[in-house]
């Protein structure tokens, strides 16, 4: 299972779990479901945009993650919001601020990008969803690396950056 | 039966032989007793008495017994299979199933239309789908005005309702869910492919040794 995990690449909706009492690391991936949300996401953007029950789905009511992983916590985890800029400004300034802090750009697609810095600790994926014809949500998730660093990088410089207008 | 069987059987109403479970479910004989160690730790963190109730459930999920949450309250709802007020080792087993990774379609998509059918009347009405909208819209940052809200409301249903009757009924859910599988992404818990390693259930508590012997 593993050397699938590593020869294919990244999905957006990839978390890393520690485990209750124990120190390893496991990626989890929806690997069907991803391929098939990209898919729809990428060759359709025009004309697709998130529905209700795509909205409702961000609960984190509907995320029984919390069952199984102790550290996991969907409020520090990450954020949406909505915006009324373009998905193509919000990705250029994601882009300029992965520059300037001098993180990696791990995957990118059009309306997304995963990145990494400080040694593995700090691991953000961006993407931006089309709600109306004027309105895009924001989703900023932590995925991987340390809650903390997420937490105060969010907060303190990538939302303020993306917020501003 | 040996007799831990039966001091399980009393410290924990409604446990089911794991050997049966496994039978009727997606897990296997060690992965429903690696679930019974969960079990375990979630029904005995507010009250020990095997059982989950709502607020151990709420603080397994957020980590905060008091934080109620109309979404958390469905799956909870829909968890308590005897409608008991408690989650009894078997209802969490039976239920926690349908999320494996290889569950049927068919039962995700049941499970589904069941935890958004709010007032479980056979449909999803607009009303409930504003309800949860808005539910959700309070749990976030995003801030949406309520025309906004109108305007997601009425494409999503001009998209899954078909016959324009205000409600989706089971087949249009199972066409919308088919043409926007996404949705169906909370309904698959990864976990439970590993969980046997997450949650070591040592062999001499195993039961299956007990019949075996």
């Amino acid at each position: 299972m593993f050397d699938a995990l590593q020869s294919r690449s990244i999905g957006f909706n990839s978390h890393i779990a520690i485990k209750k009492g124990n120190h390893k690391e496991i990626n989890f991936y929806d690997e069907e479901l991803n391929k098939a949300d990209d898919e729809k996401k990428d060759g359709e953007l025009a004309s697709t945009s998130l529905n209700a029950f795509d909205i409702i789905s961000f609960s984190s009511g509907l995320n029984l993650s919390g069952l199984f992983d102790d550290s996991y916590n969907s409020v520090d985890d990450g954020e949406r919001f909505v915006s009324t800029e373009s998905p193509e400004n919000l990705m250029k300034k994601v882009e300029e601020f992965a520059k300037e802090e001098r993180l990696r750009v791990k995957r990118r697609k059009e309306l997304g990008l995963e990145m990494e810095g400080q040694n593995g600790n700090l691991m953000i994926s961006v993407e931006v969803y089309r709600l109306t014809d004027t309105l895009f949500v924001v989703e900023a998730k932590r995925s991987g690396g340390d809650a903390g660093c997420f937490k105060e990088t969010w907060k303190n410089k990538l939302k303020p950056v993306i917020m501003a207008t | 039966m040996g007799c831990f069987s039966s001091k399980v059987a009393r410290q924990f109403p409604g446990h089911e032989d794991p050997v049966a479970l496994a039978s009727q479910t997606a897990f296997s004989v060690s992965e429903v007793e690696a679930l019974f160690e969960l079990y375990k730790s979630i029904s005995s963190s507010v009250v020990d008495d095997g059982l989950i109730s709502k607020e151990e459930f709420q603080l397994a999920l957020f980590k905060n017994r008091k934080k109620e949450n109309l979404f958390a309250n469905r799956i909870f709802e829909l968890f308590d299979v005897k409608h008991k007020g408690v989650i009894d080792f078997s209802d969490f087993v039976r239920s926690l199933n349908v999320f494996h990774p290889n569950a049927s379609l068919e039962d995700k998509i049941d499970f589904s239309f069941k935890l958004y059918d709010l007032d479980n009347t056979g449909f999803i009405e607009r009303q409930e789908v504003k309800q949860m909208l808005i539910a959700l819209l309070c749990e976030s940052e995003m801030k949406l005005a309520d025309e906004t809200v109108e305007i997601i409301l009425d494409k999503t249903f001009l998209d899954a309702d078909v016959n324009r009757d205000g409600k989706i009924d089971k087949s249009e859910w199972e066409n919308f869910v088919c043409r926007n599988p996404s949705l169906l992404k909370i309904m698959t818990l990864h976990y439970l492919r590993d969980i046997t390693t997450t949650f070591p259930s040592f062999v001499f508590n195993s039961e299956v040794d007990e019949i075996a012997a």
